[in-house]
């Protein structure tokens, strides 16, 4: 077992293979060895760590990534991941945006690869296929062009 | 924003930014920061811009949310983006100044790239065009002039543009306008893509006047002119090769689209199929050939499935599933009963025509719907049950009993010829014994002439039994039987009908005339003489009337005399038919004549005459040469002629009435001859005292 405490000092006992899903976290248990030491994680509060290890647990038996999924060295493959996403996931990340963002902060220093990928799938979601007026109100982006430069901006890329 | 995430200087793994250390510079001036706005307290009050214009109303905005998404660090912003496809970006690109600052930043370029490589098979952005720009050719579907997106926009991807119907005038110049004056004579125009356009083909005027800005300050500055539009040749090839690409890269993503589409729509079918089963209709379904084509098919269904199917949806199909399932079911019935009556109507057919085999060749038999009618016929056919397998063995009961089938259909079908006589000539008093085989007793077909029946003037008994017209419907007639009766499927499946069902048989006193005149003219009694002494006796006669200078003399054997007074009529311009009986000098002429042309035409090949002759000896069927090869081969006859062999009743054949002797008569030969039908005739029973003086008008002692 590892003992995880997250930034705002609320401490976690998980299990050893779900812990080291995270990068982070196996490399410290590395250099520090067989201990009992509580690892602190700073950057990570309770409520996003509450959600991160709801996806660990979920995720502890999935195979780790290979090597081209590390690289996304195949753009269909790529294509394909990023389409695909279990029921679960869904449900997962259909949380509110910030805490999504956060969750994508929190993978990333916690060095949760798959985690990252599927936040960020999930992201990358609420944009595909939507106009622009429908993003400015997805993620409350103020319009600060002009009509006359709205107007441009959509000219600008018609080629002929 | 931070410009990079911890996970990026924990890892030391995964850089993103594939420009090296310019493109990072770049990045960093490119950060996304979140400047603070002004947030309008009234909603009334209208934001001014920096040259004090008006805004347009904005949304209010949560500080936070957006916040969260802005301060990401940049390569997690990246990652996001990479997700994305081109047109997805250029959309985040017009969101917002800092949105736009930094996609369009050279810094951005690899995400673009990522995200094109997110679409399968993309053809690569090519020179002539920004990524954003090659994005907004290959995703915005609506008209790149008005913006507009509708139907009928059309993608002409060597000028880079989607265009609509009313814009295409805009932007397009029919190449006339430019050739009529300065470049005809110049390699300008190999430079441009030329573009079809219906009859008026020409250049993209855009695209013209910024090559021809080229052209006029590049080209004539330039010291190797011919490389120079040796380049610019190969620019526009790259062009039209890029274009190429674009084009195969849409159709197969249209024909994607459409399968997956297809996909779709075929899932929510089989949510109909199951629907429709557990209406209670499966058992119904799967005995339809090719049942999900033909359900699925259906402009209901379509309809329903266009959209994803709930409950209602389903609902709404309950009066369609009904219509259509019973309808099915309708259609099923009415097949399986014509199968039923297919197979069992044919083995009855075979059954007859094996009976018929055993008869004599020129014998008359019944068809199937005569044979139909006995009560153990219809009821075996009619009764037996579907399930039971119908094998000829089920009909042998009523093999015994055809011999007598046969009998009593002839006598009901003689009854009929006698009823036809006396309807037509009421007058005439005949013994019913013997009246069918007289000479002068003459039936003929009213399709005769017209309506496809080879020889309808003249049908003596028991030629008459086997008559095809009597005994079948032509084949553009409707079949006007009662549908799902057993006539009906006669009529369908052997184009049989009762004999005389559309009384097409007919007993015409006038025949009965004429053939009473020549049969006095060969100085015979018409109240006694059958046909066989007349067909002994085989006296010739000839029309003068029909006296050709092109063909010859109309000769004719006693039974043509009629069938050629019904010819002759039609001639209006012949005047009355005049008759006489040859002498015996030109009979044995014309006889022999009459052989040879009889024998030319059953030597035809023809379905019709491949039965036409019956051999004498063994009853054997054939046509002329065929016949004589089985007498001579079968019975050893060294020469066999016509004598060996007789007609057949059953096919269409009927020998023809008239031949032509030769040389023609002189114009002005004076002959006694035989007006037909004589005149206050009324038939065989007219007193003989009067016969023998026509009879000797007739003769042909005059020509001699």
């Amino acid at each position: 077992m590892v003992i995880l405490i997250t930034s705002d000092n609320v401490k976690y006992v998980v299990e050893k293979d779900v812990a080291e899903l995270s990068v982070l976290v196996k490399n410290m248990l590395e250099d520090i060895g067989p201990s009992d030491e509580p690892i602190p994680l700073h950057n990570v509060t309770s409520t996003v760590f509450n959600k991160v290890l709801e996806y660990c647990i979920y995720h502890r038996n999935d195979p780790p990534p290979s090597d081209d999924d590390e690289g996304c060295a195949s753009p269909l493959h790529k294509y394909l991941a990023s389409h695909i996403c279990s029921e679960w996931d869904q449900r997962f990340f259909d949380v509110d945006q910030a805490l999504l963002f956060d969750i994508i902060l929190a993978a990333n220093y916690l060095d949760i690869k798959t985690l990252l990928d599927d936040a960020c799938k999930a992201v990358a979601h609420l944009i595909q296929g939507k106009s622009t007026e429908e993003i400015r109100g997805i993620f409350n982006i103020v319009n600060d062009f002009t009509p006359e430069e709205e107007a441009r901006v959509k000219k600008e890329n018609v080629s002929s | 924003m931070v410009r990079s995430s911890t996970r990026i200087s924990h890892q030391g793994k995964k850089n993103y930014n594939e420009e090296g250390a310019e493109t990072a510079d770049l990045a960093s001036s490119n950060e996304l920061k979140v400047k603070k706005r002004k947030v309008a307290h009234d909603d009334d009050e209208e934001p001014k811009t920096s040259c004090g214009k008006s805004k347009a109303k904005r949304r209010r905005f949560s500080k936070g949310r957006l916040q969260a998404f802005l301060h990401l660090p940049l390569d997690l912003v990246y990652e996001i983006f990479g997700y994305l496809e081109p047109f997805d970006l250029l959309q985040l690109a017009r969101t917002s100044k800092q949105l736009r600052s930094l996609l369009m930043s050279r810094t951005s370029a690899f995400v673009w790239k990522t995200s094109r490589s997110n679409i399968p098979g993309l053809p690569e952005c090519p020179d002539d065009l920004s990524e954003p720009q090659y994005a907004h050719l290959m995703f915005f579907t609506g008209c790149h002039v008005c913006g507009r997106k509708i139907n009928g926009i059309r993608i002409i991807w060597n000028a880079r543009i989607r265009v609509c119907k009313s814009c295409n005038g805009k932007i397009f110049e029919q190449q006339t306008h430019f050739w009529k004056y300065e470049y005809t004579s110049t390699p300008f125009a190999e430079l441009l893509p030329f573009l079809p356009n219906g009859n008026a083909p020409g250049y993209v005027s855009s695209r013209f006047s910024a090559l021809e800005k080229e052209w006029k300050t590049q080209y004539h500055n330039a010291s190797d002119k011919v490389q120079w539009v040796r380049n610019m040749v190969e620019k526009r090839r790259a062009i039209d090769e890029h274009a190429k690409a674009c084009e195969i890269w849409q159709d197969e993503l249209l024909r994607k689209k459409e399968e997956k589409q297809t996909s779709i729509i075929d899932g929510r079918k089989s949510l109909v199929f199951e629907y429709i089963k557990q209406l209670g209709w499966e058992d119904e379904l799967l005995k339809m050939s090719h049942w999900e084509h033909v359900v699925g098919n259906q402009v209901d269904v379509v309809r329903v499935c266009q959209k994803p199917v709930t409950e209602d949806a389903l609902a709404s199909l309950n009066g369609f599933i009904q219509r259509f399932m019973e309808e099915t079911r309708r259609e099923r019935l009415v097949r399986e009963r014509d199968a039923m009556y297919k197979k069992r109507l044919l083995i009855l057919n075979d059954i007859i025509r094996a009976y018929a085999a055993t008869i004599a060749p020129t014998a008359p038999f019944p068809t199937s719907a005569d044979v139909f009618k006995h009560p153990m016929v219809r009821s075996i056919i009619e009764t037996t049950p579907p399930t039971d397998n119908f094998t000829p063995e089920v009909l042998q009961p009523i093999v015994p009993l055809l011999p007598q089938i046969d009998l009593h259909w002839q006598e009901k079908a003689r009854s009929q010829l006698f009823m036809m006589i006396r309807t037509a000539a009421p007058w005439y008093v005949f013994d019913e014994q013997t009246v069918l085989d007289l000479a002068t007793t003459s039936f003929h077909c009213k399709r005769a002439g017209y309506q496809g029946c080879s020889y309808g003037g003249h049908i003596g008994h028991p030629d008459i039994l086997m008559h095809e017209c009597a005994r079948s419907d032509p084949f553009s007639r409707e079949n006007d039987f009662n549908p799902g009766s057993a006539e009906f499927y006669i009529r369908q499946f052997l184009h049989e009908v009762p004999w005389n069902y559309r009384r097409e048989l007919d007993f015409d006193p006038v025949q009965m005339r004429i053939l009473t005149d020549v049969v006095r003219m060969c100085g015979l009694d018409p109240t006694t003489t059958t046909r066989a002494e007349m067909d002994d006796l085989d006296s010739i006669f000839e029309c003068v009337q029909c006296n050709d200078e092109r063909h010859g003399r109309a000769t004719m054997r006693w039974w043509g005399v009629p069938i050629h007074y019904r010819n002759h009529r039609g001639h209006s311009s012949r005047g009355e038919m005049q008759v006489i009986m040859l002498n015996e000098r030109d009979a044995a002429k014309a006889r022999l004549g009459m052989l040879e042309q009889e024998q030319k035409r059953l030597s035809e090949y023809s379905f019709h005459l491949a039965s036409s002759l019956v051999c004498n000896r063994c009853g054997a069927q054939g046509n002329f040469p065929s016949t004589m090869r089985h007498v001579h081969s079968a019975h050893g006859i060294p020469d066999p002629t016509m004598d060996d062999c007789r007609y057949s009743h059953r096919p269409h054949y009927y020998p023809q009435d008239i031949f032509w002797l030769w040389p023609p008569r002189l114009i002005s030969q004076q002959l006694s001859v035989v007006v037909m039908p004589s005149e206050g005739s009324s038939g065989p029973q007219d007193s003989m005292e009067e016969d023998s003086l026509e009879t000797t008008t007739g003769s042909q002692s005059s020509d001699e």
